[in-house]
């Protein structure tokens, strides 16, 4: 998107291209180009080396430690680094809880937390939905009782992303069941995974991987002091958390170097001696593709644009969240049928990472048929969409 | 990458939308923005116009679009000025008067001084007196209509807006009404002419979306609302979406027509081309689903917005043809890229 740069914005960009050149180790741009996922491991060497340059927080203003770019600075950077191979960092600290601490948060808790963040000694997960409450989060069970100083919490939660790694927890309770509206009886706690009473089990998703757990809580002690925000209005702390989360799986950055590695897949593939980009039938399927991506990305510079610092982010960031995960859909779809039959072995090794072979495309249709569902269903959205922007 | 009109975009498409909403004859229209010279925006400063790009525009056309206004802006206004600018010193002179730009093919052939062939379907050359040709070969041409051997079919396309099929026997070209060549006119004003009328589009979808919106909000049945029920909200949501991306894909088409990146220029308006014939067929489809009948009644101007949109889907190559060029477009640059790294990681 040169177009859209000023002049400012390539010398950035040039920076950030340098930098990636000397610090993205060759193992990781590797995995990335091999077709592989990065695992855990990776991910956290990339956020050390990020951490290190003091990069690590880009969309963070600078006395929290952040880099204060602006927005298409980050876009830019995001891009960049997603297209050099480097490992997607996880958004659970940098862009759900750490933003809600720097909005909501006491001072004790802000230098407690954020430094930690950034240096990744804390790893969050997110303790929001619940075996009753999916789509429908306020009518959450989980429940927060005060005992002196602190509160004791019981309850389960599920579908907690990378909660086998996380030691820290933001969660949403009930502290008040009696309230008038569900929303308006629920906190935010933070919960320490090593405190007695918690114990997290694995869910095996539709792609065979480990990505999700539950968390059961038992007569769990949590100090009054790791309340976030006031009590009974944590829902205003989960729907800035949710409008961030939202931006951050539209996952622009992380589309186009997707796409990237689809065009290669398709070019390097040969039917019936005819390269697969040159198919018609696939080709007009990458076409539509292609200008759903170019779409989606002109639109997310536009919100952009729009965002103002330490502001919520606009109605455009639904459409992004809908539309992205969909075409995050479509280029695993597509990548299934570059891939064709070499994608249909399942063997253990698989789990490695995958490669051009085993399970590409395949493995990542599946996993990504949970991007319609969490951070707010698609059909949830056009609830919001209907409701909020277009006043239905 | 707000795309808001600036104050000055702002002020000139508020001019049009005023003389569009005060129209009552429509020939009066065209007289008045002459007077105006809001006419001649995108025509160089020497023919005494504002030299406007193709991103000044958008607003213009969507001012148009929405207003339903029939004048020929596109092919009468704003391309003989975007062609005559981009040729520069090699455009042939042009009298005065009103002045059409057509797009030829290969229909029409050049031998030896003399056009011989068809045009058809070129909008706003029914009102022209003088014919300002593209050529395949990025020459223009400035021809009176009435010239020996031309002659002009005029009609209404389907959402009124003036054509006019030309038929060439021997026509033949005096000197100095030919231009010189300038690299990749005519499939720059191709691309140009695809966007202007997806700009139009844009005008009429963005009133279209909101007619809907407003007809949900007020009209009722079994007791309510038609925005109470779920699955109406969803279509609603959908069109106003696709609005959006299409609004941001009109935008960098117009950017990259007033660029030097043709690469980018082609899969921006090949991607707009693609919308046009895809999800935005579907919006104008579901817009007047959501109306019911009254939605396919001729007197409701939802109707006549909705043909606005199919004028642009259908004109200037469909979408199938963009499609396949799109597609092409991705081969190819892929494979470059192979060339440029030589070897890459993937490849081992």
């Amino acid at each position: 998107m040169d177009l859209f740069y000023t002049k400012a914005d390539i010398a950035f960009r040039d920076d950030v291209r340098a930098f990636l050149n000397s610090h993205l180790p060759q193992e990781l741009s590797e995995t990335f180009f091999n077709f592989k996922r990065h695992s855990w491991e990776q991910m956290i060497r990339w956020h050390k080396i990020l951490a290190q340059k003091g990069w690590v927080a880009a969309h963070w203003p600078m006395e929290h430690g952040g880099t204060g770019w602006t927005p298409m600075q980050q876009y830019i950077f995001d891009s960049e680094a997603m297209m050099a191979g480097a490992p997607r960092l996880r958004p659970f600290g940098l862009k759900m809880i750490g933003p809600v601490l720097m909005r909501f948060g006491t001072d004790e808790q802000k230098q407690r937390f954020l430094p930690r963040i950034l240096s990744a000694e804390d790893y969050w997960c997110q303790g929001f939905s619940e075996p009753g409450a999916g789509s429908d989060l306020a009518s959450l069970k989980t429940r927060a009782v005060r005992d002196g100083e602190d509160y004791i919490v019981n309850g389960q939660k599920t579908w907690t992303t990378t909660a086998q790694h996380a030691n820290w927890m933001f969660t949403l309770v009930r502290t008040d069941p009696q309230a008038e509206k569900p929303q308006a009886g629920i906190s935010m706690l933070l919960i320490d995974l090593n405190s007695p009473g918690v114990t997290v089990r694995p869910i095996r998703t539709i792609d065979g991987d480990h990505h999700v757990n539950e968390v059961f809580l038992e007569d769990v002690r949590v100090p009054a002091n790791l309340l976030v925000g006031e009590e009974n209005k944590g829902w205003t702390c989960a729907k800035f958390l949710l409008g961030n989360e939202r931006v951050s799986i539209a996952n622009v950055g992380q589309s186009k170097a997707e796409m990237s590695l689809l065009k290669r897949l398709a070019r390097d593939r040969t039917v019936d001696g005819v390269a697969l980009i040159d198919d018609p039938v696939f080709g007009a399927k990458l076409a539509d593709l292609e200008a759903d991506f170019l779409a989606q990305e002109v639109t997310n510079l536009r919100m952009l644009a729009g965002i103002k610092p330490g502001q919520e982010v606009g109605p455009l960031s639904s459409l992004l969240k809908l539309r992205g995960s969909e075409i995050q859909q479509r280029i695993q779809e597509l990548s299934m049928e570059a891939a064709g039959a070499d994608a249909a072995p399942w063997r253990a090794d698989r789990a490695a990472g995958g490669g051009k072979g085993d399970g590409y495309g395949v493995h990542g249709w599946l996993t990504s048929r949970a991007f319609t569902i969490f951070g707010g269903s698609s059909e949830v959205m056009k609830n919001i969409v209907a409701k909020q922007t277009l006043g239905l | 990458m707000d795309f808001t009109p600036n104050s000055e975009q702002q002020m000139i498409a508020d001019s049009f939308a005023k003389v569009f909403a005060a129209a009552n004859e429509p020939r009066r229209v065209w007289q008045e923005l002459g007077e105006l010279e809001l006419l001649r925006l995108t025509w160089p400063e020497d023919f005494g116009g504002f030299g406007a790009g193709c991103s000044d525009l958008v607003p213009v056309l969507c001012a148009a679009g929405a207003s339903g206004a029939p004048e020929p802006l596109i092919g009468a206004a704003a391309l003989p000025g975007l062609a005559l600018t981009r040729a520069g010193t090699t455009a042939p002179a042009v009298p005065d008067g009103e002045i059409s730009l057509v797009l030829a093919e290969s229909d029409l052939h050049l031998v030896d001084g003399r056009l011989s062939g068809l045009v058809k379907v070129a909008p706003g050359a029914d009102v022209a007196n003088t014919l300002l040709l593209c050529l395949p070969d990025d020459r223009l041409v400035a021809l009176p209509v009435d010239a020996k051997g031309l002659s002009r079919e005029v009609y209404e396309l389907l959402d009124g807006r003036g054509a006019a099929d030309l038929h060439f026997q021997q026509v033949e070209l005096t000197q100095g009404s030919v231009g010189g060549s300038t690299a990749g006119l005519h499939a720059w004003l191709c691309d140009a002419a695809a966007m202007a009328f997806a700009a139009d589009a844009l005008g009429a979808l963005c009133a279209i979306r909101d007619m809907t919106q407003e007809y949900l909000r007020t009209r009722k049945q079994f007791g309510k609302t038609l925005c109470s029920f779920q699955a109406l909200q969803h279509a609603m949501v959908d069109i106003y979406h696709d609005t959006e991306h299409f609004l941001s894909l009109v935008h960098l088409a117009a950017k990259t027509c007033d660029s030097d990146d043709v690469a980018m220029r082609k899969r921006a308006v090949s991607s707009v081309k693609r919308y046009l014939g895809g999800r935005m067929r579907d919006c104008i489809a579901s817009a007047i689903q959501l109306h019911g009948g009254i939605g396919v009644t001729e007197e409701y101007p939802l109707g006549a917005l909705a043909k606005r949109v199919i004028v642009a889907d259908i004109l200037n190559g469909s979408s199938a043809s963009h499609g396949a060029r799109l597609a092409r477009l991705i081969a190819e640059e892929t494979r470059a890229e192979l060339n440029v790294t030589g070897q890459e990681k993937d490849v081992a």
